[in-house]
Formats: structure tokens, sequence, C-alpha cells
């Protein structure tokens, strides 16, 4: 699971240049009135991105800006013209003719992603389960619904947890591989089985993979771009203000792990999603969706209720979403509805037939998302897996964050609280499963001896 | 507070105008904490329509010092600042180009190994632009409703409107009443570009109306999210 991305800012050119012409994604010209944004007067439409860069800031995305972006009229469908609006009140400036939120990107520009989109299966009706953030998508993801509806530094409920799930299930193996730190670290009740063996470094997964002994389950962690960083390590999660260079990389490497062994390949399916849109601008509205009864907890509304309902009343922006497996019709466009419960439903279908996930998966289900399993073919193809693009990809991004400075944005502060009390509590279990952190921690020592004297 | 003063910020970031004519100067002022830096580059977006953009000479003066700098269309002039709050004006030397171009006018601050970008991008264009006025619509029944303040930052003092029309602006056969500077028109889509709000200024109070269609309340009443105008305007 990747972080951030709207389908039309990853995959719009799909349709745009003519690729995929089944996929809804953006049709040329841009500046269709379909597509207009407003914002005092201006009207703004898609863009492609002259290059793959750092973006100046984050792109919002917490509720209240997504509230925003939705624009329901008065029969609260998504009118889909807010992102600029909400761009210009997060970031205080007047936005660009061609600002961040509204942009696009081309097919050479995130090659592995437009490779794997044409070659397997695009899912143009995955949304992300709520009109919020991380951390509540990440957690109806991962344990069907959420009990909070912002990302901030919380410790996070793991109720339904899809591990403990796993476990009760007729002890189904499963891994996390995770290209350093975990964002399940800010679930405290899932600490214990971070550092009891089923949690592993990311460059384990092709070996695993290869020599055929991979759990039945796995989750790939990119590295977050808000989580604690030091020396070589990266982001390549997609997270804006990153650029999305790194992230193409880290997904050709795990298509190429998951294709090394024919044996392993034959029976893998390998969904590539992203937890919310991150703020950007994406053309088809979100169905209503009545997530209270699904289990979720929405906002308050503001007294006085400002003009736009801050309510969970319909599924969140479309995410980017790849199927890649010989068991799915190859380079096929899906229409099905999914959100992130679809995975969870076909993991259900698989390895506890007749029972669902959970209730509040069950009522997603009722209330019209569907199970993985609806886009899966009944015979596998014994065609080769393709060898994905194999150009160098170069990023043009910036690194350098002074660690003496302590993260801006709530889910930078979320990890880093999350890893700072997991070294106090347990040092050495973190040791042996991130040693970087421990390094961090020490140069963070060193940097922030105490607040004012820096 | 002694953390956050750490960071390099930017505290202040302005290019006025932010839409200039060809030969126009623009004022840029800013104000950081960290070591400034200004970047300035021309761009030619994907599917614009644009060819290659021609190099231009552009004279930056600052305390009463002009330098001239060639920016040909890949290049990018780094200017350090020095000061912390100061500005600077930059001026596009006359020629024959009239290319329609954004002009990237990028400043970051620098401290330690941390940086703070912000980039405004500067419409550069020709004496007759093109552009569009538009607003989310709010419905009263039958009648749909877009309305606001053009914003002033968007396309500054300096342009004032030709014609209004609803060529590029909608496909449909909609009617759009147009109500601004206290004139009040029905533009119709066909009709040659309407005169009447010749030399008002672009920014400024707008009012859009428009009826709902039969094809409008065929989908449920669902009309469009948004109306807009197409707008020729000239450089005083």
């Amino acid at each position: 699971m990747f972080e951030n991305r709207s389908f039309d800012n990853m995959l719009g050119h799909l349709s745009f240049e003519g690729l995929q012409p089944a996929a809804d994604g953006l049709k040329p010209p841009p500046n269709q009135a379909q597509y207009a944004n407003y914002y005092e007067g201006g009207v703004y439409y898609p863009f492609q991105r002259p290059e793959d860069e750092q973006l100046d800031s984050d792109v919002p995305h917490e509720y209240d800006f997504v509230a925003t972006q939705l624009a329901p009229g008065a029969d609260g469908t998504p009118a889909m013209n807010g992102f600029v609006q909400a761009y210009a009140d997060f970031t205080k400036t007047n936005p660009n003719v061609n600002c961040d939120p509204m942009c696009f990107f081309s097919s050479a520009q995130v090659p592995v992603t437009s490779f794997l989109a044409r070659t397997f299966c695009t899912c143009d009706r995955w949304f992300c389960p709520l009109p919020t953030s991380t951390q509540p998508n990440r957690t109806v993801a991962f344990c069907g619904h959420s009990e909070i509806y912002e990302t901030k530094l919380q410790a996070i409920p793991a109720k339904e947890n899809i591990f403990d799930w796993l476990k009760n299930n007729n002890n189904i193996s499963w891994g996390v591989y995770h290209d350093g730190f975990t964002f399940f670290a800010l679930y405290p009740d899932l600490w214990t089985k971070i550092f009891t063996g089923n949690f592993f470094d990311y460059e384990q997964l092709a070996t695993d993979l290869k020599n055929g002994t991979q759990p039945q389950v796995i989750i790939v962690e990119p590295s977050y771009q808000d989580a604690p960083h030091i020396g070589p390590d990266h982001p390549n999660d997609n997270h804006p203000p990153v650029a999305v260079g790194w992230g193409e990389d880290f997904l050709r490497r795990t298509y190429q792990a998951a294709t090394l062994n024919p044996a392993v390949w034959a029976e893998t399916l390998m969904v590539v999603y992203y937890d919310e849109h991150g703020g950007f601008y994406d053309h088809v509205a979100p169905q209503a969706f009545n997530n209270v009864a699904a289990g979720n907890v929405p906002p308050p509304v503001p007294n006085p209720a400002p003009p736009v309902p801050n309510t969970f009343s319909t599924l969140g922006p479309r995410v980017p979403a790849i199927l890649v497996s010989p068991w799915i019709a190859p380079g096929t466009v899906n229409h099905t509805l999914y959100d992130h419960t679809s995975v969870l439903q076909l993991l259900a279908e698989i390895f506890t037939p007749g029972q669902p996930y959970s209730d509040a998966v069950a009522d997603r289900a009722g209330q019209g998302i569907q199970s993985l399993s609806t886009a899966l073919t009944d015979v596998a193809s014994n065609t080769p897996p393709p060898p994905p693009p194999s150009d160098p990809i170069f990023v043009r991004t910036i690194l350098g964050d002074n660690i003496a400075t302590p993260p801006d944005n709530n889910m930078g502060r979320a990890l880093e609280g999350a890893a700072l009390s997991m070294i106090a509590q347990q040092p050495a279990d973190v040791d042996a499963k991130f040693p970087l952190l421990t390094a961090w921690k020490a140069a963070v020592d060193q940097a922030r001896p105490e607040v004012g004297s820096v | 507070m002694l953390l956050a003063a750490c960071q390099p910020r930017i505290y202040r970031f302005t290019v006025d105008p932010p839409t200039i004519g060809n030969n126009d100067p623009v004022r840029v002022s800013w104000k950081v904490a960290g070591k400034p830096t200004l970047l300035i580059h021309d761009i030619g977006y994907p599917n614009s329509g644009g060819g290659r953009l021609s190099p231009v000479t552009l004279v930056i003066t600052r305390h009463g010092k002009e330098d001239n700098f060639t920016l040909a269309a890949e290049d990018t002039i780094r200017l350090p600042l020095g000061s912390k709050a100061d500005s600077l004006e930059i001026r596009k030397k006359p020629d024959g180009h009239t290319d329609d171009r954004l002009r990237y006018i990028r400043l970051v601050a620098v401290r330690g190994k941390r940086e703070s970008p912000q980039t405004i991008e500067v419409p550069v264009r020709p004496d007759t632009a093109s552009g569009q006025v538009g607003f989310a619509v709010v419905p009263h029944g039958d009648t749909l409703i877009a309305a606001g303040l053009n914003n002033a930052k968007t396309w500054g003092d300096d342009y004032v409107i030709l014609t209004v029309s609803l060529e590029h602006a909608d496909t449909s056969n909609r009617v759009i009443e147009v109500d601004h500077s206290g004139i009040s028109r029905v533009l119709h889509r066909g009709d040659p570009p309407d005169e009447s709000f010749k030399g008002t200024p672009v920014t400024g109070q707008w009012t859009l109306k428009t009826l709902l269609t039969p094809e409008d309340k065929a989908k449920h009443g669902q009309g469009p999210t948004g109306l807009s105008i197409f707008i020729l305007l000239k450089h005083r």
C-alpha cells in the first residue's frame, strides 16, 4: 500500500494518452468543463506535470479539507470542484495557474505503475473507504473499520485487526515486509507482533519468494515520507512532497520479487493500492455511503456547522489500484466497486468460506463493496510474467531535512512519537528490528539536547 | 519556540503583479529565516500547445543596480539574495517574441541542510489575452447561480475586459446571464463575443445565472457543478 495519490494523478494518463481507453481516467483536452475547479473566479484544470519533482509542500487531505474538495451539492452529491480551494486554504497562498492538486503524471513519469496497469488489471472504481486522511483509511484497510476519524499523534485501537484474524482462523501464516519503520507502530496493541517473528526487513522479500518460504499473506510497506529517516535511507511511499521516482523503483523491485519463482507466481495475487487520495484531484465522485453503519467514527460537526458538513456520508475519493496476477484477465480494466475492505472480503472467502471477515466488512459488502474475487479468473494464465521497464529512474527531489527540527505535520509527529515510545520501552527489540532507528535516536539526542538550546 | 526558529522559513514571498504584459516589470519581495536564493526559469507545459520557448533577456534591478541575464528555454537563473528581507524588480527587455508563457519564480530558503521552497508562476501574456471567469454553482430552485469576487491576485489591475462569450467555456446549449460592473447581459452559445463589458475591470463581483434545462431535470436535477465564461482581455 502506497501513500496519498488519486487515481487521476497516477493513472489518469491511461485514457489521456490512449493507452487504456477503457479506463475512466482523464481525457483530452484537459480544459473540459467537467474537470473544472474554481477558486475566487479562477478556473483550474488538470495538467500534466513537466517533471516528476519534489513539490513545494504537502497537499491537504485531512477530513475538513476533503469535505471542501468534494464540495457536495444540495443533494449531497460531490461536485469534485473544491481541490484548489482546499489547497489555497491549506497553504494560505494564491494558487498557481498549474497548482499541485490538479497535476497528473504521464506514462513516462510513472513507467512501472503504467506498465503494471496496462499489463494486468486496472481497477477504476476503487475508492478509499473514508473521505479523510491516512490513519483512519489505513485502519479500515487492516481492521475493517476505524475508531478514529483523523490523523494525529494518538494510539490507534487495533480491534479486529488482520493479524489476529489470520491467527485465529486456522493460523494462516502472514508477514509484513517493511522498508524502514513500520506504520503498525502506531497501534500499541500490535507492538508484540512487530517484535515476535512476523515482521521482516523488505530486503528479505525477494529471498523468501525465490525460495518459496514466504508466508501465505504478505503486507509490503514502503519507506514512509513521514517516518524518521537517517543515513542513505529515503522515502519511497509516494507521499507528497516527495517525487514518485523512488516509489516507482520500489514497485519495480517488488514486482520482480513476486515473479522470481514461477511456482510462487502461479499462486500470487499482488494488490497495488493507495491508502487515500492525498488531496489530489480526481474527477469521479465517490458514491453515498453510510460509514457510521459500517462501524466508523464520524468527525464531530462543528458548531456552528460550516456550509459543508463534516460527515462521512460518502466513500473517500478514488485511489490508484492495480491487480497483478496470473489469475486476472491481462490488459483489462475492472469497473467493479471496490474499497480497501475488498481485500478483507477476499481473504475471508479464501480462508473462512461462508463467514465474513467482520460485521463491519459485511456491512460494507451489503452497501455494494465487492470482493476482489470478482476480478479473478477461473483459470490461471501460464504465460510468463513480462519483465518491467528496465530504464533507470532518475529522481529529482530534495533531501536534507535537518534532524534537529521535529516534524511539522501530524503524521510525522505520530510516527516519530511511536518510534520514541518504542525505543524508550523496548530498546533492545528496536535495535534488533530497526537498527537505523537507534542511530536516528542518537542523532536526535545530540541535535535536540533540550528545548531552547538548539 | 526556539526549535521552530531553527527551521528555514518563508514568511513573505510575493510577486506583483501576478500576471504581466510582455514588457512589464514585476516586483519580487521576500522575508525569510535562512539563506534565500531566487531561481527564475520559463516553462512550457506538456499539451499546452506551445512550441519551444524563445530565449529572453531579463533585467534585474536591485538597489538601483541593473544586471542583464539571458534566459534560454531550459536554463535557470540562480540569484543568491543575501538579505533576509528585501525586494527587487524583474523586467523583460523588449523583443519581437509574443510567447504566452509561464515564468517560474522560485524562492528557496536554506538553513543547515534543510530547505523551504515556494514557487510562484507568473503568466506572461500578450497584449490581448484570454481566460475564464467561473465559480461553483449554488442552486436556487430551478436557477443555478455562480457568483463571487474575481481575485485581483490572479490578474492584477492591468487587464480590462474586451469581450465575453460562451465559446470554449460550455459545450451545451445553455444560456447564461452575466452581471458585472452594473451591466447585465444574456449570452447564448454561438453568439459573437459580447462587447457590453468592454473596459470594465476583470476583477470584482461577477454573477452568472442559468436555468436547469429539461436535460438537467431528466438527470435528477443535476445541472453543471460550476459556470464559467470565456473572456478576452486587453492590457492597459
